[in-house]
């Protein structure tokens, strides 16, 4: 009964088998989350941070929340409105030695940093597609990702993407909007938005834009912030041979997370974040792959 | 004239350009801070441009 309505416009049954993983639970995934479970689909809740008084006026969070890491609160909020669901939790940073946290038939990504984004974007090269999402005060911006998002950032990214910035909340209620319908279409293999969709809400202008993956004859090393890279080399590599060289902190099929000086994760199609380095050590290991 | 809109500081203006970096020179736009979207199509700053073309450079946003 609960969903009697809208039998006629999405295949429910088919939605209720499937689990979304949301990674930020700020503003947009919140939001996100709210209106995926609403519509019946199990959620796979990634987030470190506890709710804070600033984060009321913009995150689904009320007071009495305050102090609760947001896992924890968004998890009792969600029971509420829909007991149906599956809820998984995961009180942590995302990051490159708990990649397989992300395991699921569909990620959002609603982090607020380049950082944890390019490390969603190597663990799904070549395998999954993916959501983007990102706001800053009246505008909002989806993209189902399907090649990689260094096509979307093609140069030096020098933004300090750790800053905190306002969003007003109307805009955040509208990625998130576009964003779960993304998700609902892609779950339900129906065609989804190719182009990013960007919109400012305060001056009711939307765009549609074009994004082609380049094949670049030149190897472009991306800036990340906190000295982190992003590198796509374009081809295949062999996963088993370097983790037999270097310390593993994490393989699968398509990924592998090694320790040299520092971490690298290498996607077996050639995307490579390095951690914590300098461009120097970035081309030293570009020559030896 | 290409029209030209750059997000940051809301200016909306037709300029005569050759290329895209031309007008990041002139405007002197951060190119790091911003996306380069040609006729509704992202695009390298080094393209080159003709007239009817409309530019927006948009800022990078992160969010979330």
């Amino acid at each position: 009964m609960q969903y009697q309505r809208i039998r006629n416009i999405i295949d429910i049954e088919k939605l209720r088998k499937k689990t979304i993983s949301i990674v930020g639970l700020g503003s947009l995934g919140s939001f996100t989350a709210f209106l995926l479970a609403k519509n019946g689909i199990n959620l796979n809740l990634i987030d470190f941070d506890k709710v804070s008084i600033e984060n009321l006026n913009s995150q689904i969070y009320s007071r009495k929340d305050i102090g609760k890491y947001k896992t924890k609160a968004l998890d009792e909020y969600l029971k509420k409105i829909n007991k149906e669901i599956k809820i998984n939790i995961t009180t942590k940073k995302l990051n490159s030695s708990n990649l397989k946290i992300l395991d699921s038939d569909l990620i959002i990504d609603c982090t607020d940093n380049l950082e944890t984004r390019f490390l969603i974007d190597s663990y799904c090269y070549n395998k999954k597609i993916w959501i983007h999402t990102a706001a800053l005060k009246t505008i909002g911006l989806v993209y189902v990702v399907k090649n990689s998002l260094s096509d979307l950032y093609q140069s030096r990214i020098s933004l300090d993407s750790c800053d905190e910035h306002g969003i007003l909340n109307t805009t955040s209620f509208m990625t998130a909007s576009i964003a779960a319908t993304q998700a609902i279409k892609i779950l339900l293999n129906e065609e989804h938005e190719k182009d990013l969709i960007r919109f400012n809400i305060w001056k009711n202008t939307f765009d549609k834009i074009k994004i082609k993956p380049e094949k670049r004859k030149k190897i472009q090393v991306i800036k990340l912030c906190r000295n982190n890279y992003s590198v796509n080399l374009n081809k295949k590599l062999d996963l088993n041979m370097l983790s037999k060289k270097y310390k593993t902190l994490l393989k699968n099929n398509n990924i592998l997370v090694i320790n040299d000086k520092n971490r690298i994760v290498i996607n077996g199609n050639g995307y490579i974040i390095f951690e914590d380095t300098n461009e120097e050590e970035v081309k030293k290991w570009l020559k030896f792959l | 004239m290409v029209k030209v809109f750059i997000e940051k500081e809301n200016k909306k203006i037709n300029v005569k350009a050759k290329d895209i970096d031309e007008i990041i020179k002139k405007f002197k736009i951060n190119k790091e801070e911003v996306i380069i979207v040609k006729n509704n199509k992202l695009t390298p700053r080094n393209e080159k441009l003709k007239d009817s073309d409309e530019i927006k450079f948009l800022s990078v946003i992160s969010g979330g």
